[in-house]
């Protein structure tokens, strides 16, 4: 199977382990991911929130990159990108004057008719269970992990499509084909902050505590994300939640790609695993899975 | 839902009303000239211009060397730009001839 892969900013930058192991286990999956030729950013919540045409369009120009490589669906790793530009389309198609302008703007024409998918929804739906639980090489029994998919991936209600918004269940169904003992919580999609991190990082410290506090109340051994916003926030802030409660806390946060590849049989290093602040490598060598 | 948030910001930047929270305001205004030159946002050099800018050149140091020592980013990034993308200045360039009441029926 062929889809256009469209990997977004952090994926090139703070994110490089969620894109290397997502790459790796499409190509475990039979799945040729075919790069977005010459993509741009999406815009992100900086041009939704100040210049809706400037968003649009932004998003438009990467529609128009995608329809040029003759796939019919695109597959997309950060949950911002895939809202983006899932909302972008569907805005166009409900409103014909602001595709007009928005095709004067990016000085291209386009069809409008993509299958946007989110990788996780993608690989849940799309590929299947059946299919993923038969790459499974090392289960990953004994390993209790908590999903977590933050406000951006299966929010709001109508745009995503994929998944419940309030209580989404293909990461824990993921999660479980891939043998580990997967955890339920009321804090699935509690906000973790996203974006604010620098500018407002009291705020994030605060909401990050919150979920890494209830994830260890709860036994888990690690957080499980599909969003590079969300890893790097919990991943980060652990120092300063410590510092603020008086408490040591040591959670890793893995992308859900990583234990993927991992349950599939690839090394750890390879995966990225060691690239995340607090070091899931010592967790994973003492369950016997690095 | 965010169409309302983002005309009320549109409305505002217009009436040239002044950010309640200026840091988040900021930093998304250097995200978007990076996203402007580059096409995309070079996140490591958004974030030093950012710390420059308001002052605290060493905020999440420690946390930045340990992901260098880790191998999960590079020094380099805080400074590069990378390949430019002219579509993407274009597009700029045609938002900010409407926004100042031109058309773009002339190409």
């Amino acid at each position: 199977m062929k889809v256009s892969y469209y990997p977004g900013c952090s994926l090139e930058g703070t994110a490089r382990s969620y894109d290397i192991s997502a790459r790796r286990i499409c190509r475990s999956l039979g799945i040729a991911l075919e790069e977005v030729p010459e993509w741009c950013c999406c815009g992100s919540s900086p041009a939704l929130k100040m210049d809706r045409l400037m968003s649009t369009a932004l998003s438009a120009q990467n529609l128009v990159q995608i329809e040029k490589q003759a796939v019919e669906q695109v597959v997309i790793p950060c949950p911002f990108c895939f809202r983006r530009l899932l909302s972008a389309q569907d805005e166009m198609k409900a409103d014909v004057a602001l595709k007009e302008r928005v095709q004067k703007i990016i000085q291209a024409e386009m069809a409008g008719a993509l299958q946007i998918r989110n990788l996780l929804g993608f690989l849940r739906y799309q590929v299947g269970l059946e299919a993923i639980g038969a790459q499974v090489t090392q289960p990953l029994s004994g390993l209790k992990l908590l999903p977590y998919y933050g406000c951006y991936l299966v929010k709001p209600t109508g745009v995503t499509h994929f998944d419940d918004p309030e209580h989404p269940v293909s990461l824990d169904e993921l999660l479980a084909a891939l043998g580990a003992d997967v955890l339920s919580w009321d804090l699935k999609t509690e906000c973790c902050g996203a974006g604010l991190s620098l500018s407002k990082t009291e705020v994030v410290v605060d909401l990050t505590g919150r979920l890494i506090r209830e994830a260890v109340r709860q036994g888990a051994d690690a957080l499980v994300v599909a969003c590079q916003l969300c890893q790097a926030n919990l991943d980060m802030r652990q120092a300063e939640i410590s510092r603020v409660e008086g408490k040591a806390y040591a959670l890793p946060i893995i992308y859900f790609t990583q234990l993927m590849g991992l349950a599939f049989g690839h090394p750890a290093r390879i995966l990225g695993l060691n690239h995340h602040l607090v070091d899931p490598l010592p967790l994973l060598k003492e369950k016997g899975f690095a | 839902m965010y169409s309302v948030a983002t005309a009320l910001c549109e409305m505002a930047a217009e009436a040239g009303v002044k950010p309640s929270e200026p840091d988040i305001h900021r930093f998304e205004d250097l995200f978007l000239k990076s996203v402007r030159k580059y096409g995309r946002v070079r996140e490591l050099k958004t974030v030093m211009q950012y710390n420059l800018l308001t002052l605290r050149p060493f905020k999440d140091a420690g946390q930045g060397m340990q992901l260098m020592l880790k191998g999960a980013i590079s020094p380099l990034e805080m400074v590069k730009g990378g390949k430019k993308n002219p579509a993407v200045e274009r597009i700029f360039a045609r938002l900010d001839r409407l926004r100042h009441g031109e058309s773009l029926d002339e190409g």
